[in-house]
């Protein structure tokens, strides 16, 4: 793990620096995540054993199955809206996207997003950008063919040089359940 | 009444489930779930009293489930420790096996056998508060890296996912060199000197001695035939003695019934008994 990087934690999950202290370690996030997207953070220090989720692994499908189990209170119970999340937040990076760099069409990211269309949008049809209504779920960082996408945790407090920057998400309308999960 | 088969049937199949639990879940089997941190059967919530007292704020569910235990702890006495704890099981196994290769310690005198429920009970008590007051400046749960029952049934879950040897190590590390410390010195010291679960546990035991309640082990004067020695205190793997009025105190027995057992060659003095102890 990055030292410099903080862990991506779980939807629904406080703050980081209130998480360490609220999370007792059962592991019963872990346990009920379905893909094993879910893994304890090893070693000793104070994040020994708490959940996190290494995108470039096994990314988080927003199954919403972790938030309810959660005991402590470290993850948000009443979390069940996949678009409510905010684990943390992708970014392409403009010098390694084959969109940006040699103009090779490709809509993985686009493609894959559990927020279809939503926290990543293509402009003209063509570019991707990731927009504020990204979940940080890490699906697209998993999928880029070149490496493209790298998920920043919410408590980061920077971004990588090269980040397209982010666009503002229009205000989510009203969308039903059934269309959000195709 | 020899409850030993059955205890030790109920101690191994509590580590069967939880080594089978986390691919149970993996497969949709979801009639329990967790760890002795957090667990559920049912629609009954559990949770380890020690890490409720450290999760701040307070959470509703984990003090629901933190009361759940103690509670069962006021009605049946410390049968997690006696039953239930696989650390108390492997901690019993070093146990009997110093005992057989080196033969039984000599019994305590009196003032020494009072001397050592203090200090035991002391420590525990230290080893609590001393944890809950560094939490702030840790920053993290300290007693969570001292929860015996809950790393050990932690760790199928690490395996399932594949923390590697390091982290499966790491979870089982402290349990596994208790135990062999134990198993050379011969004395239950985690369960006696260490363990806050136990205190916490115990501690809400007691009232039901009070109160005349609950599961206890009782000692009838009368029936018992020992005149020296006795065959009950030197079968208590925890050093108690439950030759004593209302039987051994509720904060310190783990339920066991391995006085009883004893015992039961030797006049049946100790027995089983719910509610209202008559022989006090």
């Amino acid at each position: 793990m990055n030292p410099f990087k903080p862990p991506l934690r779980p939807p629904g999950a406080v703050s980081e620096k209130e998480f360490p202290v609220r999370c007792i370690r059962c592991g019963r996030c872990v346990e009920t995540c379905p893909h094993d997207s879910i893994r304890l953070v090893e070693g000793f220090g104070a994040s020994r054993l708490t959940p996190h989720v290494i995108p470039s692994e096994h990314p988080c499908l927003l199954c919403m199955k972790c938030p309810p189990v959660c005991p402590s209170g470290a993850l948000d119970n009443t979390l069940t809206d996949m678009k409510r999340v905010h684990m943390g937040r992708a970014f392409i990076l403009r010098d390694r996207c084959h969109n940006y760099t040699d103009g090779t069409i490709c809509m993985t990211c686009y493609d894959r997003c559990p927020l279809r269309g939503r926290a990543v949008e293509l402009e003209d049809g063509l570019i991707p950008r990731i927009t504020s209504a990204c979940a940080g779920c890490g699906m697209c960082e998993y999928v880029c063919p070149v490496g493209a996408i790298e998920i920043y945790p919410k408590s980061a407090h920077w971004v990588p040089a090269s980040a397209v920057p982010t666009k503002h998400a229009e205000e989510p309308d009203p969308m039903p359940e059934k269309e959000a999960h195709p | 009444m020899n409850t030993l088969p059955l205890r030790r049937c109920v101690q191994l199949g509590v580590i069967a489930l939880f080594c089978a639990l986390p691919w149970l879940t993996a497969h949709d089997i979801l009639f329990a779930q967790g760890t002795l941190f957090s667990f559920r059967i049912g629609d009954l919530s559990f949770a380890d009293p020690a890490a409720a007292l450290q999760a701040w704020p307070p959470q509703g569910q984990l003090l629901a489930g933190a009361a759940l235990s103690l509670l069962l702890a006021l009605f049946l006495g410390r049968v997690f420790c006696g039953w239930i704890c696989p650390y108390g099981f492997l901690s019993e196994l070093a146990y009997t096996l110093h005992q057989t290769v080196r033969g039984s310690a000599p019994a305590a005198s009196p003032g020494r056998f009072a001397r050592t429920r203090f200090a035991e009970r002391l420590s525990r008590l230290l080893v609590l508060l001393l944890a809950l007051l560094c939490i702030p400046a840790a920053g993290f749960p300290l007693l969570h890296f001292i929860s015996m029952p809950g790393s050990i049934s932690l760790s199928p879950l690490l395996v399932r996912i594949g923390a590697g040897f390091s982290g499966v190590s790491a979870a089982l590390a402290l349990p596994l060199l208790a135990v062999a410390v134990e198993t050379l010195i011969g004395k239950r010291l985690w369960c006696r000197y260490v363990c806050p679960q136990s205190l916490l546990l115990g501690a809400a035991a007691l009232p039901a001695s009070k109160l005349h309640f609950g599961l206890r082990v009782e000692w009838r004067k009368e029936a018992c035939t020992c005149r020296n020695g006795s065959s009950c205190g030197a079968a208590c793997s925890m050093g108690l003695q439950p030759r004593a009025p209302g039987g051994p105190s509720r904060l310190d027995c783990t339920m066991c019934g391995d006085c009883i057992r004893a015992c039961s060659s030797r006049g049946g003095a100790l027995r089983w008994k719910w509610g209202r102890s008559d022989h006090r």
